[in-house]
């Protein structure tokens, strides 16, 4: 009888080691896709701090920009309200249609994405951008990063220091994070969209 | 001996994670964030309202009171009243609780809409949050149904610890508006 209960307990004991061997590979992965995301994202910040637009389409998702030009698009044309010269003014560096045309996605939307920040610091007078991250959360194949950004800015020839949050989403393409359109950028592309559709 | 150890330690861990569920059912600030959009959503502004800091309510009224713009009646102190507040004279802002001044200002974003916008619904779901001292911030999925098209964000709402709870803050962009 004793023999039966210890071989018993050796078994129970080895399904303990393996149970906890399996939780320990699970947590070290976990831990390290939620780092590459994380380095990632700092990369992403880093990037912009230094002004360096450009870099930042390596970063970006394929679909959601593809997605973001053809939501812009579909509201120019024949009988459209939005003119191809208006639409124009909004990307950084783009003088015709044709050239906004033969634009990838990725640079269409960072061409995009450069103009308005180049608008929002000439207008506001922001002088320095500052990112950190405040946390994660995972919800199935997405990763949402809460961050926290300040901007030094001058008004009426004083400097002020402003604070916001924001979030953004990271999703995998091809075995590596990608960053998801942020939700101002989508909303852009979600008027454009309506606008298109209701004409 | 071992046995009774065992159960000993069951009880323990059963009761841990129910009293840990009671808790986030009932002030944690996913959950209290899910209520103030669900009451939006029904309509139910004065019980939304309940979810709100009272330091903000307080500050959304005072920083209106004391508005330059509010006792010189000019154009766009009216237009502000009007469009957010659904008040036609400044005088009538002096009756108003802390409270009334965002539920006027939820009422009148939650009317029906017309043209581009025409069937305007919006649903939030909550999908989780990161806390940093006395400050949550909770993500969720916004979805917007009107008779052109639907559309889905993921966006961020703030809470600040309130006794043993959580109030949501007014974002600062809103603030802006609601100010003459």
């Amino acid at each position: 009888m004793t023999e039966i209960l210890l071989i018993e307990h050796g078994r129970i004991m080895q399904y303990r080691i393996i149970l906890v061997i399996f939780l320990f590979i699970y947590l070290g992965e976990s831990y390290a896709e939620g780092k590459s995301a994380e380095l990632l994202i700092t990369d992403y910040f880093v990037s912009f701090e230094e002004g360096d637009y450009l870099s930042i389409e390596k970063y970006m998702h394929p679909i959601s920009v593809s997605t973001f030009r053809k939501n812009i698009m579909s509201a120019i044309g024949d009988g459209k309200s939005i003119a191809k010269e208006d639409l124009i003014n909004n990307f950084h560096g783009i003088s015709t249609i044709d050239n906004l045309i033969t634009l990838s996605d990725e640079k269409f939307y960072i061409l995009y994405f450069q103009k308005h920040i180049d608008t929002l610091f000439k207008n506001i007078g922001i002088k320095d951008y500052d990112f950190s991250i405040i946390g994660r959360i995972k919800e199935g194949d997405l990763l949402h990063f809460v961050y926290k950004w300040s901007r030094d800015y001058v008004k009426n020839g004083r400097k002020f220091t402003d604070d916001h949050e924001g979030i953004l989403t990271l999703k995998k393409y091809n075995d590596s994070w990608r960053i998801l359109l942020p939700h101002f950028y989508k909303k852009v592309a979600n008027l454009y969209e309506r606008i298109g559709l209701s004409q | 001996m071992e046995a009774y150890n065992l159960k000993k330690i069951l009880v323990v861990i059963i009761l841990t994670f129910n009293s840990n569920t009671l808790l986030s059912d009932d002030v944690s600030p996913e959950a209290i964030a899910q209520s103030y959009f669900s009451h939006i959503e029904n309509k139910e502004f004065k019980n939304s309202v309940k979810f709100v800091h009272p330091d903000e309510l307080n500050e959304l009224k005072e920083s209106v009171l004391n508005s330059k713009d509010i006792p010189n009646k000019n154009e766009a102190a009216e237009s502000i009243l009007h469009n957010f507040y659904n008040i036609s004279k400044p005088e009538d802002l002096l009756n108003l609780s802390n409270e009334e001044y965002y539920i006027k200002y939820l009422e009148n974003q939650n009317t029906p809409r017309t043209g581009m916008y025409s069937g305007y619904v919006s649903k939030n779901k909550v999908i989780g949050s990161v806390i940093e001292g006395n400050f949550a911030y909770v993500a969720y999925r916004n979805r917007v149904f009107t008779d052109i098209v639907s559309t889905e964000t993921i966006e961020l709402i703030k809470l600040k610890r309130y006794k043993d709870s959580w109030g949501t803050i007014i974002p600062k962009l809103t603030k802006i508006l609601l100010t003459p």
